[in-house]
């Protein structure tokens, strides 16, 4: 076990080290950065520039600032916003709340959805012993199929739009935008849930598929257990792991979709803050942004494999 | 067992419905006379003496008076915490005598002192000011008399100087706030004197503003409504174009700038909403054209260009007709703009070939192009993202094509990527406009040392003409000076202006008497009342 955490940390380190210096590396392929363009811009001479420059240390050779960025990094320090100064350790604590928030949300929705579209388009084996259903069965899985690639392939700005209009604007059940009310995190979480229930049906889908044609679940049928009965207990509880896992992987996912959502419906949260933070040039608030992100997106990771471990007995046995 | 499930479950989804009523009642009997006003976006940082950002003002130009103001019906200075001031005859000494009476927020005085330390805060390198420091021009120092009068000194006659002090950048904070926090803190905790009070600001999510209720020093055109005053505004960010007009339709918002101009058309037709189109005073939408560059180093490939392009067909299609064409270097809205060159360069592509021929181009090969040095007629041009700049530049390459010249459209991602592009010289005309209610901007742009001279023109006369501009304080001398630069800029054939900026705001009919200052951005929300609807 000591193995297998130590091969995590060091996977850990090498994915947030791998981030930092990828993000470092591409934003300054970019010409110029925020501050300078807004002094410029405002009317400041040259040699002004020069000063405010040196003064946040941007005039040092890139490695050199890289060297500076890793070693405040080791300490813990993500430095400061260029263009507010503001501490960036401050700037991200003060949104992430919103956005877990949000996320979890969205998780909650997207993977009660996800399972159920799954389940009901992934039963065609348990149907095979139905004959009397099989029609309205047939129906509802075209229409879980359906629901389901539209889910995975339909854009968070189109389904978000098309959600405002509807619930908000049209049908005026639910605000537009705005936090701090549960009212105002039904919609967004319904719209992010939907986006990440497409990959976590995908999952349930073909697990159920698999797990339907062992031959314990025909026994199962064959004993005449209800349909419910076999299809929660012996094939739902057997597909959990690998759903726990991929609720885990669509954990980036949704961090990707907090940034439009977030914008879309005037919610405070880090993934607006990153958006912000690109549109603005201010490099270390984007730096540090990634940097998060890819530390949220290891850890929840890990804790879907272990709660994986945890719901599949045969996985604990193996490996514990 | 499976009912004992679903008993629980129904449970929870009645629990879950309170909550849904509970949190939807809140919503309803929120306070009275308060409104939702939606912001384009987060500016980086609210403090109006280190932030730059237009936005800033919008809430905080209630927040902050400043010494003078600019009328907004006649566009002329008129007291603000200044109430008169003198400048001297070589126009270095500008002296203020203050009002008295006048109390900031948090209940201290406001004085010569106050005005001082302001200055002190707004020059402080800790400040590291974005935008004010560089209003202040060629100010040096100040002087204060006594409690109630202060001078400010200048080191060369600068006449836009009114112009900053009118604009809430040098709004007068009070030093008690500013001096209680860390410089980036202050932005949480503001303090002024104006109409309305800082209550909060979270960051990513509101900034709440309350009516003051001592407020009683406003310019003569501050003029609260008998009843129905806003008591509450709460500012929020619609960072996303395309719902900024559905959060108004929502009733989410009652105010919201920035308005799409195709989703302005469909707004149009919706009962309990108006549409409040504000001319923003500064450089049209234009493409500076380089002078120091083949083939837009010839005028009459320059003025060729200006009359190939279908301006009209532009606004029609890309904004919807909420805009007016543009003719000139300055918006119709800024001061001393001059009608003179209202028309000039109408759309003709006849004239436009009958220029590129008169200069000697040739279609040998009938390609449809004209040639030129290795090849056809080309033009670079430094295409940025915002603005809606490439969908009318993708117009202009279909309007030049049919006049022999082909556009080589080159996007650049940013400002900072604008900048560079156009630091390599490597470009023919460049899309650009900055906002401003005084021309003196002009110089920056068109005098041969201006540090925005993309045209690469220089000319003795015009720079001279651009010095006396800034430097004369007469209104009169200022309005002829700045015509014949406005006059001498089209002759030479410099830009292709397009379209005057236009804020297409969406505003409840809930709201009224609601109009916008000077500067166009920032909404007088002091004047503005609510009626219940």
């Amino acid at each position: 076990m000591s193995a297998r955490l130590l091969a995590f940390l060091l996977r850990a380190i090498a994915s947030a080290w791998l981030a930092v210096t990828l993000t470092f590396v591409l934003l300054r392929l970019l010409p110029g950065d925020g501050l300078t363009a807004q002094l410029r811009e405002s009317g400041a001479t040259d040699s002004v520039i020069a000063e405010r420059q040196a003064a946040l240390g941007l005039d040092a050779p890139l490695l050199v600032q890289y060297g500076r960025y890793v070693e405040a990094l080791l300490r813990g320090d993500l430095g400061v916003s260029l263009l507010n100064g503001q501490p960036i350790n401050s700037l991200i604590g003060a949104q992430v709340g919103s956005t877990m928030e949000l996320a979890i949300a969205s998780l909650v929705v997207g993977a009660a959805l996800g399972v159920g579209i799954g389940y009901v388009g992934g039963q065609s084996t348990l149907q095979r012993y139905r004959v009397s259903s099989r029609a309205i069965c047939d129906g509802l899985r075209s229409v879980a199929g359906i629901v389901g690639i539209v889910a995975l392939s339909a854009p968070v700005i189109w389904t978000g739009t098309l959600g405002v209009w509807v619930f908000a604007a049209q049908l005026d059940w639910l605000p537009a935008g705005g936090a701090g009310r549960l009212s105002q995190l039904i919609l967004p979480a319904l719209v992010l849930g939907f986006a990440t229930a497409g990959g976590i049906a995908q999952v349930t889908q073909r697990a159920l598929g698999a797990i339907g044609r062992e031959p314990y679940v025909q026994t199962a049928i064959a004993k005449g257990l209800s349909e419910w009965a076999v299809g929660i207990r012996h094939v739902l509880r057997v597909a959990l792991p690998l759903v726990i896992t991929q609720m885990g992987i669509q954990s980036g996912y949704l961090l990707s979709g907090a940034v439009v959502t977030e914008s879309m419906f005037s919610r405070p949260g880090v993934g607006r803050l990153l958006l912000d933070a690109v549109l603005r040039q201010d490099y270390p608030l984007v730096q540090g942004i990634v940097l998060w992100m890819t530390l949220v997106v290891i850890c929840v990771t890990a804790l879907a494999d272990m709660l994986a471990l945890l719901a599949d007995a045969r996985l604990r046995q193996s490996t514990l | 067992m499976l009912r004992r499930g679903s008993m629980r479950l129904r449970s929870v989804l009645v629990v879950v419905l309170m909550l849904l009523i509970v949190s939807v009642g809140q919503a309803q009997d929120g306070a009275v006379n308060r409104i939702v006003y939606g912001l384009s976006f987060e500016p980086s940082g609210f403090d109006p003496h280190r932030n730059a950002s237009a936005e800033l003002g919008i809430p905080l130009r209630m927040v902050y008076d400043t010494l003078v103001y600019r009328d907004p019906a006649t566009g002329q200075f008129v007291p603000g915490l200044a109430e008169s001031w003198e400048v001297s005859a070589d126009g270095l000494v500008y002296t203020f005598r203050l009002k008295q009476g006048v109390v900031f927020h948090d209940g201290t005085t406001f004085n010569a002192a106050a005005v001082a330390a302001n200055f002190d805060r707004i020059l402080s390198p800790d400040t590291a000011s974005q935008k004010a420091i560089f209003m202040l021009g060629t100010y040096a120092g100040y002087e204060v008399m006594d409690d109630f009068t202060i001078r400010l000194l200048l080191a060369q006659p600068y006449s836009p100087l009114l112009d900053s002090l009118a604009q809430v950048y040098l709004g007068m904070a009070s030093r008690a706030a500013f001096g209680a926090y860390s410089v980036e803190r202050y932005q949480f905790h503001q303090v002024g004197t104006g109409p309305y009070e800082m209550v909060e600001y979270i960051t990513g999510d509101r900034l709440v503003l309350r009516r003051s209720p001592n407020y009683a020093w406003g310019p003569g055109f501050y003029q609260p409504p008998a009843q129905g005053a806003i008591e509450e505004i709460e500012f929020r960010f619609y960072t996303d174009v395309s719902t900024r007009a559905l959060a108004l339709e929502a009733g989410d918002v009652q105010v919201i700038g920035e308005i799409a101009p195709t989703d302005a058309r469909a707004l149009a037709t919706v009962a309990d909403l108006q549409l409040e189109q504000v001319a923003i005073p500064g450089q049209p939408l234009q493409f500076l054209m380089n002078t120091t560059r083949y083939p837009t180093n010839n005028r009459d490939v320059r003025q060729a260009l200006l009359f190939g392009t279908n301006r009209e067909a532009i606004v029609d299609a890309v904004f919807q007709r909420f805009s007016p064409v543009a003719w000139g270097p300055i918006g119709a809205s800024t001061a001393y703009y001059s009608a003179q060159v209202v028309g000039s360069y109408g759309f003709d592509s006849v004239q436009a070939r009958a220029l590129l021929e008169g200069a000697g181009f040739v279609d040998t090969d009938s390609n449809g192009y004209y040639d030129a040095e290795g090849g056809d007629l080309e033009v670079q041009v430094v295409v940025p993202p915002w603005g809606l700049i490439p969908q009318v530049a993708q117009l202009m390459e279909d309007q030049w094509r049919t006049i022999g010249v082909r556009a080589i459209l080159n996007s650049v991602p940013t400002r900072a990527a604008l900048f560079e592009a156009v630091a390599t010289g490597e470009y023919n005309l460049v899309a650009w406009y900055e906002f401003g209610a005084d021309p003196a901007f002009l110089s920056n742009y068109f005098s041969s040392n201006g540090a925005f001279n993309w045209t690469g023109y220089a000319n003795p006369n015009l720079d001279s003409l651009l010095v006396q501009a800034a430097s004369t304080l007469d209104e009169n001398a200022r309005a002829t000076l700045y015509a014949q630069i406005q006059v001498q800029i089209m002759q030479e054939a410099l830009i292709l202006p397009i379209r005057d900026y236009v804020n297409i705001n969406g505003i409840s009919n809930q709201v009224m008497n609601l109009s916008f200052d000077n500067y166009g951005w920032f909404p007088l929300l002091v004047n503005a009342s609510l009626v219940s609807g």
